[in-house]
Parts: structure tokens; sequence; C-alpha cells
């Protein structure tokens, strides 16, 4: 075949006309097909939404997109009061598709008169969001921002047994809800302003509302739950209600209305134990007025301080002061976000063993258990590990130790500490590691009162007052050490059964009631002989005071017979006198007379801590 | 003549729908109301207008081997156009009609008419045919969804007529309605067809035997 | 979508002809004989399963990610055409019991609505996640086909033997046929899984 007769052929002529019109083909539809390019969302998608009422484009304000999704389009009818959006809601677990709801708010009722789904999320028809669900977004009016935060789904909620794309759905009616509330209604959702001043507090660091955290007892609601940028950095919002409140003198005063106070708390977990909390006022509250002053609590576990400003009086200082104090008592909270990482992390630099948690923590009157485990280490067999905090037993800082005790002899077999033991200036009166092995290392724990003996005078280097604190912190720590382990943890020592012995002589330990926790004190001890009862009471730090104190009290004949510091917790030179605690003597021993008793320190702060230790062990008592 | 011819053939003679039952998908599936069937009826007169057109005009360029495949890309791409400028401009009825408008390219009056008519005919023919067969249809499909419509809504494209309430049949509405409806509109043409036809043939006869006479 | 859903949706719930009124040419046109509907409904399966197989992948993983989708109908069309084709010419070669059985009718196929409306359906990625359930979907779509088509033409081998009045005779009373059909079928759609 000659090349002539090849290109006269019909089968060339076939696949070159085939070819021909295909290109033909081809060609016209993609340049109609840009024309004629219909975007999903776009406006034609709005028609008929709503009976004989049309939409035009309107610009959204800014990129809108929240927690909960993006707004893709927003609209205006042309007729009438109606608004019309398109939204997207973020995919929730394993669904493919995330949910584009297009939604049409009637601007005086501000209810939805129509939805529409673009795209469905679900991964089967069969969890398709049910017209049920539509029907019960559809019975509520959107005047706030977080009006379809609260739709509960799951077994009895709105799409029972469809929960993924329920939620996944719900994003999108959100974003909805968010930005028709916060742009057309100017009703601002409360957790932006509240993103905006935590954002402000440090820069660089700037934090997401996350889920909704459900925390609500004890008169302390939390509201939201802020994530970060920066790893263990978040945030909670509560409102917190006291019922009560100090004045300038220490008095306890009833509020005539209890006052709600909205704090946020934004914990840093700082080096691998301590947290630190700032407490920020948001709210007013009722009673004095105070706009927003802002109350910055720094409280490094076991250690607090306060610096407050922009408030005017002692007892507006007091009452904020107290719901930030409430709130940040929640300890097993706090704890409870943390999450148990690091600890496992702090137990690896004592031990090769595999741990597995064991117990809850608690705080002691010494500091607070962080954590308990279990495991086989390949050189001291079946070990516990015990991680620490000592409350400082003086100016220096506080101290995490991490020990690790055999359980087949029950002796402490390697310890470390968390963090330095020398920062803030004490340097030089730390302990030398041969020193504190000499001390401590075998040691059998299986008593609560074990390292009592320990001499704790240990370090004297230049033989100041200062060496001896760091020291009897150290030693604070492994007698809580001590007390986990014996199971004891309430078993005072480092003197303190002395003080109750020498206030009732041979008197025994009483059951606590349930009772025993306050809002700013807890009674952790009660001991009886045949006339006297003592209680000791662990108060909680109140304004610059360093460190929670625990005090006893002794009680003849329903008046004080005496009072005793066990330790104090106020900032170096402002510890109360035992002449100021002699005050006490002689009054009745009910919260009424101790609520107007007055003792003139000079040192507020102080007395407010001692003040407490006896309000409550008082209200405890006659309860 | 040929006009008349072709008008009679589209719309009654050769009634696509009535008479060739061809096309049955969308009839069945879209006369649910009578502006849906309105629609897919202009949808498919538009494509058998302009590949009837085309495939004329290309009648002598195709070869005789490749002509199906060669109808069909452009029927398919007559198709898309229409598919596209329905889901612009009246997006309604595209949601409606669903994917039976994708379907008309396997609707078989338009690659019959193709295949029958416009491969063999100048273009001008071509395209009155396309006219009045895509008329053909789009008369009984739009009567069928009027008195589907009627019966089973009580309203008229759209338009209330009374409260469905008080008086509708919805089966007329559902999947065994459409069968029903169909198969009762076809006997009906039929016995109306073959009456006007018997009629016609007698006037033919008689006028025949009149000029005889003459 | 589960397998149990497509098996009962195929068959019964989303019945391809009854209820969604594909493929109604050769339902009506090729069930005067239970032995041609059999032919057909093979034939239309079997082209079903191989379009689905094809088309899929072809559509999720060419035409989309290439943003061609807008020349789905021309493509599919062609596929299908070519398929049919060949698959004609493989049968009449290597499998001549199977073409006797069913070739006759695979040129019919080409023009079917049902291949292109499966090939159609099965563009929905969010309800057809993979090749595996589009297929499926194919096949008991076909299936469901099949038993229309047969339970259709049973009863047409019964009414030939029927006096009917003549405007009722062919279409018309296989429509009415089709129509209660389609009546029991329903039935199938309050089944939920």
């Amino acid at each position: 075949m000659t090349a002539k007769q090849f290109f006269t052929s019909t089968s060339f002529k076939s696949v070159a006309v085939l070819l021909a019109i295909a290109i033909v083909c081809v060609t016209l539809l993609s340049v109609l097909n840009p024309l004629l390019y219909v975007e999903v969302g776009g406006m034609a998608d709005f028609d008929g939404i709503v009976d004989g009422v049309s939409f035009a484009k309107a610009e959204i304000n800014a990129e809108f997109t929240s927690a909960n999704g993006t707004l893709t389009t927003a609209a205006k009818s042309t007729s009438g009061n109606y608004f019309g959006y398109i939204a997207t809601g973020n995919k929730f677990g394993d669904k493919p598709n995330e949910y584009t709801v297009l939604a049409v708010i009637n601007g005086d009722t501000h209810m939805l008169e129509g939805i529409k789904i673009l795209q469905e999320g679900a991964t089967s028809s069969s969890y398709n969001v049910t017209d049920d669900a539509i029907a019960m977004y559809k019975s509520v009016a959107i005047e706030n921002p977080n009006v379809f935060d609260s739709f509960a789904f799951g077994a009895g909620g709105v799409m029972a047994g469809a929960t993924q794309s329920a939620i996944t759905f719900k994003n999108a009616m959100m974003v909805i809800a968010q930005y028709y509330a916060t742009y057309e209604l100017g009703v601002a959702d409360p957790s932006v302003e509240i993103n905006e001043k935590l954002n402000a507090l440090e820069e660089g660091v700037t934090y997401t509302k996350g889920e909704a955290y459900d925390y609500e007892a004890e008169g302390i609601e939390v509201l939201y739950h802020f994530d970060s940028n920066v790893d263990g950095k978040m945030a909670y919002v509560a409102n917190v209600t006291v019922t009560e409140t100090f004045d300038s003198a220490g008095k306890a005063v009833e509020l005539e209305t209890p006052a709600t106070v909205m704090v946020a708390i934004v914990y840093t977990e700082e080096g691998a134990s301590s947290k630190v909390a700032n407490a920020i006022v948001l709210s007013e509250y009722t009673e004095d007025t105070v706009t927003v002053a802002q109350y910055v609590e720094d409280r490094v576990v076991g250690k607090a301080k306060t610096a407050i400003s922009g408030l005017t009086t002692k007892k507006q200082t007091n009452t904020v002061e107290k719901a930030a104090v409430r709130l940040l008592a929640l300890d097993s909270f706090a704890y409870s976000q943390a999450g148990t990482g690091k600890y496992f992390d702090m137990l690896a630099t004592v031990s090769d063993a595999t741990f597995a948690q064991s117990d809850a923590t608690a705080t002691t009157s010494l500091g607070t258990v962080l954590f308990t485990a279990t495991g086989t280490d390949s050189t001291y067999g079946p070990v516990a590990g015990i991680i620490v905090t000592a409350n400082s037993a003086g100016a220096c800082p506080s101290v995490t130790l991490i020990a690790l005790v055999s359980t087949a002899t029950d002796e402490i077999v390697a310890f470390g500490f968390n963090g330095s033991l020398t920062s803030g200036g004490y340097e030089s009166y730390a302990p030398s590691e041969d020193q504190l092995k000499e001390a401590y290392l075998g040691v059998n724990v299986s008593v609560a009162t074990a390292i009592d003996g320990v001499e704790s005078g240990l370090v004297v280097t230049g033989a100041t007052p200062a060496g001896t604190e760091t020291s009897r912190t150290i030693k604070n720590a492994f007698t809580i050490v001590a007390q986990v382990y014996s199971g004891n943890l309430e078993t005072l020592s480092l003197g303190g059964q002395d003080i109750v012995n020498s206030l009732a002589e041979g008197a025994t330990a009483v059951a606590l009631k349930e009772t025993s926790k306050g809002d700013n004190a807890s009674v952790i001890g009660v001991y009886a002989n045949a006339d006297t009862t003592v209680y000791v009471v662990y108060s909680l730090p109140v304004g610059e005071s360093k460190d929670a104190s625990v005090c006893a009290v002794a009680v003849e004949g329903g008046k004080i017979a005496a009072v005793k510091m066990i330790a104090d917790g106020s900032t170096g030179g402002y510890a109360l006198s035992q002449e100021t605690l002699d005050k006490y003597v002689g009054t009745d021993f009910t919260a009424a007379s101790l609520a107007t008793a007055n003792i003139q320190t000079g040192t507020t702060n102080s007395s407010d801590v001692l003040h407490n230790a006896l309000l409550w062990a008082a209200t405890y008592a006659n309860a | 003549m040929k006009i008349r011819e072709i008008a009679l053939d589209g719309v009654v003679r050769q009634n696509p729908t009535l008479k060739l039952v061809l096309g049955t998908c969308p009839t069945l599936a879209v006369t649910t109301v009578a502006f849906d069937s309105f629609g897919m009826g202009l949808a498919v007169t538009f494509v058998l207008i302009c590949s009837n057109i085309i495939i004329s005009l290309l009648r002598n360029v195709i070869p005789d081997k490749v002509r199906i495949p060669a109808f069909i890309m452009i029927i398919a791409t007559f198709v898309t156009i229409v598919e596209m400028v329905i889901k612009k401009f009246v997006p309604d009825l595209y949601s409606s009609l669903g994917n039976f408008l994708a379907l008309i390219v396997v609707n078989c009056i338009i690659l019959g008419r193709a295949e029958g008519f416009a491969s063999q005919n100048p273009v001008g023919y071509s395209a009155l045919d396309g006219l009045f067969m895509g008329l053909g249809f789009t008369l009984a499909l739009t009567t069928m969804g009027i008195f589907r419509e009627v019966l089973a809504k009580g309203s008229i494209f759209g338009v209330t007529l009374w409260d469905a309430n008080v008086f509708s049949i919805s089966f007329f509405g559902t999947s065994a309605g459409a069968f029903l409806t169909y198969g009762l509109f076809i006997a009906v043409f039929n016995v109306a067809y073959n009456a006007v036809d018997r009629k016609s043939r007698h006037k033919l006869a008689a006028r025949l035997a009149n000029e005889e006479v003459a | 979508m589960d397998i149990i859903g497509i098996i009962i949706a195929g068959l019964f719930s989303q019945n391809f002809v009854l209820v969604q009124f594909l493929g109604i040419c050769p339902f009506l046109g090729v069930s005067k004989k239970i032995d041609n509907a059999v032919g057909m409904g093979l034939a239309v399966t079997f082209v079903m399963v191989i379009t689905c197989l094809v088309t899929y992948p072809l559509y999720q993983y060419v035409l989309v990610p290439l943003g061609l989708d807008y020349l789905q109908i021309i493509v599919f069309i062609l596929v299908i055409a070519s398929l049919v084709q060949m698959l004609e010419m493989i049968l009449k070669k290597f499998m001549p019991g199977l073409y006797s059985a069913m070739g006759i009718y695979l040129p019919l196929v080409t023009t079917n609505c049902a291949i292109m409306g499966v090939a159609k359906i099965i563009t929905d990625a969010t309800v057809y996640t993979n090749i595996g359930t589009a297929v499926m979907y194919g096949l008991f779509s076909g299936l469901g086909f099949t038993l229309a088509i047969v339970l259709l033409a049973g009863m047409r081998e019964k009414l030939d033997k029927l006096n009917l009045p003549k405007a009722l005779r062919g279409f018309p009373i296989t429509l009415i046929v089709a129509c209660f059909m389609a009546m029991a079928f329903s039935v199938f759609s309050l089944v939920k899984f």
C-alpha cells in the first residue's frame, strides 16, 4: 500500500473524521464549561428555599472561620428581611466529607426557615441527617452565637446512632449561628472577647476555643476550655459563685447576694512538674462594681503568690481573690487536665521499669502527691514510684521529689528531683547529692513516721536558716513519700504530733467527717483526750502569703484553749507571733463568735489565713 | 408539501412517545408534574434540532463505517451543553430532572432520527424534522404531566387548582401511576388515531372515486 | 452503603426498572418471551458490572482530578459503546455458547439508559466510596433489572392467550401489567436497613 493509497483509504478517513469530531466537540465543551460553570454553593442554590424570596450575594465580614468550620457564602434577600448562608462544618470522626449546608434565617424572628444540605457528610445515606434533627434546628431562634452548642446527640438525642454525621452537621449549623449572631445581631460570642483577653496576656501565645468542658459543681461552672499554640498551656474559664468575703479587718462578711465572678485560669506547665496558674477576672461582680480588674495569681503548685492590680478596696480584692482561689483549689481538676505522660517521664529518670499508674493524687499538709505507680525495675525488682511536691518549709522553692521504693523491702532504693533544688538565690544552701543519699537511701518507709528520725538540719553550710529550710523542704518531700507509701497520708510528722501532744496529752485520733474540706481551709486531723479536742487545720494561702499554713487549735469546754502554728506559710517577716495567736484564747469556738474576733497583726494576709483556719475548724466542729 | 408531511409525521403519525414508544425512560420518570415534562421536552427538542442539523451537514463527510460513534459524540456534546445551561439558568429543573438530563444521550429518538432522517436529508428538512419530532415528544410528555399533576396534586404547572387534601389521587404521582398513565395514553391515542385514520382513508377513497367519476 | 443495603436497593427498593425508570425500552421491547428476557437481563447485568469497573476509576481518578468532569457524558457513552463492541467480538470468538444466549442483545444495550444510568449514579462518591461498592451496585442493579424483565415476560406469555380489546394490545397492556408490578415493588421501599 502506498502512502497515497493509505491516506485515501476509508480506514484512515474514518479515524481522521472521528478524531476531528472528537477534537471539535471537546474544544467546544471546554470553552463553554467555564462560562456555564456552576459552583457548589452558588447563589442559584438560594432560590426557592423560601417561597418568593430571592437572594443577592452579600459581603462576608472578614474571612469567617471558627473552631467549627467556615462560612463560605453570605446572602441577603432582595425583598423582605432574610439572610442566607452557606457554611462548611468541620469533619468529625471518620466521615469522608464535611457537611456543606445552606440555611436561610428570617431576620425578624431569627428562626431558620430553610435548610438545604448541599453536601452530605455521612458515609452512607442511612446516616444522613434526619428531618427530625433539621426540625429541631428550625425550632430555635438564633439570638446568640452559642444557640446550637448545647444540642445533644447520641442515644435519645437528636440523631441517635448517627453521632459523627450529626456532629459534622452541627458544626456547620454552629458556624451559621455564630456568624448571624455576631454580624447581623451584634451579639458577640462572649468567648471571643475572652479569647482576645487571653491572647493579650502573653506575646506569641494564642488561644483557640476547644471542646466544651462539662464541669459544674460547688458553685463553680466551667464555661469554656481554650487550647493554646504552646504545649502544656491551656485555659479554663469558669463562673465562680462566692457567698462571703472579708472586710479590711479580715473579718468574714456574708454577701447579701452571692457574687458570681467569671474567672479565667491559665495553666502553664513549667518544666516538668510545676504549673503556674494565672487567674484573670473577666466579669464584673455584684456588690461593688469593679470593671474588670485584672487579678493575676501566679501559683506554682504548692506555693502561691498574688499580685493584684486595679482593685481599689480590700473587700473587692478579697472577693475576687476568693473566687479565683476557689477555682485554683480544685487541684484535682487542674491535675486531671494536665495528663500523666510527664510523670512517667520523670519516673524514667530513676528507674528502667515500665510503670502503671496506681493511685489517685492527694493533697496533704506538707504538699501534694502528684503521682504513684508500680513497676518492676531491672536492678531493684518490684518497685513503687512516688512523685510528690513538698511545700516550701520557708523561703526556698518547693521541691518535687521522685522516689523509688522497693516493694519487697519497703526501702527507698533511688530518688531524684525534678527541677533544680538551688534556684532562687539558695544555691549555696542545697544539700549535696552524697549527703542526701547517705540520709535517705535505704530508709524503710513502711511506717508514716519513718522520716521523722532523719536529722533535718542535715545541711549546715554556713549554718543559716535558709540552708536549713531547703533541707527541711526536702525532708517534707520524703515524709510525704513515707506517708503515702505506708498508706497513712495525714499522719502528722515534723513535730506536728509533738505540738498536738503538748496541747492534749495522750490524745488519740478521731475519725474525720466527710465535710472536712472547706473552701479555703481543711481540717486534716482531730485528736481528743478526756477534756481537750485538738483540730489540725490546713489553710490555703491568701494574697501575698507564700504558702499554705497548718495550725493546731485546742478546744476545751467550747472555748479555744490554745492556738499553735505547725507550719507557717506567711511571707518572711510576717509570721504570726505566738502572742498574736494567743489573742484567740478564750474565744467561743463557734463560727459566729470567731467571725467577729478581731486580731490586729499588721499582716492582713497571714491573719486571714489563720482566720480562715479557725473559722472553718469551728464550722466543721459544730456541723 | 414536504414540510406538512414532516410536521404530521413528527407530531402525530410517528409520534415518538405514543406511536413509536421511544424515549420511554424520561417519559415515565419526569411526567410527575407538567413543568418538568415540558422542560424535558424542550431539552430533547433542542438536542434533536442541533444534532440533526450537524449530522445532516456532515452526512457526506462521515464515512458509513464510523457513523454511529460519530453521531454519539455529536449528540453527547449537545446533551452536555443542555445540561450545563439548565444547571446554570434553571437549577430547580436541573435538580428535579436529575440524571435523566444526561440520559438524553441514550434516548433512542435522537439517534433514531440521526440515523433514519438527518443522515439522508438536507439541512433544512433535518432541522424541521428535529423540531417536529421534538414537539411531538414535548406535547405527549406535557399532556401526561398535566394529567398526572392535576390528579395527584390538584395543580397545573405548579398553580393550585384545588386543595389537594380535598381531592387528589396520589397514586398518579407514584411510579406505578406513571406506568398506568403511559399505558392509558397509548391506548387512547391508538383509538383516536385509528378512528381519524379510517375517516381520512374514507375521504381519500371518496375523493378518488369522485375524480374517477369526473 | 453496606452490602445488605446495596442488595436490597438493587433488587427491590431501588429497582432500576420499576422504581428508577431506567432501562424501560428493553423492558418493554424484549419481554415477550421468558428466554429472550433472561438473555437480555444477563447481557445488561454483564455490561453493567463491566461499565462500573471501568467508569468508576476513570471518573474518580482521571476526570475529576483533571477537572474534566464536564466531559463525563461524552466519555461514558464512548466507553460504553466501545465496551459493548469489544464484548461482542470477544464473546463471539471465545464463548460462542454465551454469545448465542445473549450476544444478539448486546448491540441494544449501548443505547440502554440503564447502563448510562448506572455509570452516572456511581459518580456520587459520597455514597459509592470505593470501586467495590460501585461494582456491587452495578451487579445487583443488573440482577434487579433481570428480575423485573423476567417477571414481566412470564406474565406477558400468559397475556397472549387473552382476548384483549384491540386498543390495549401490545404496549398499553404491558404498561398496565408493569403498573401492578411497580405497586408490588413499592412495598420494598418500606424496608429499612
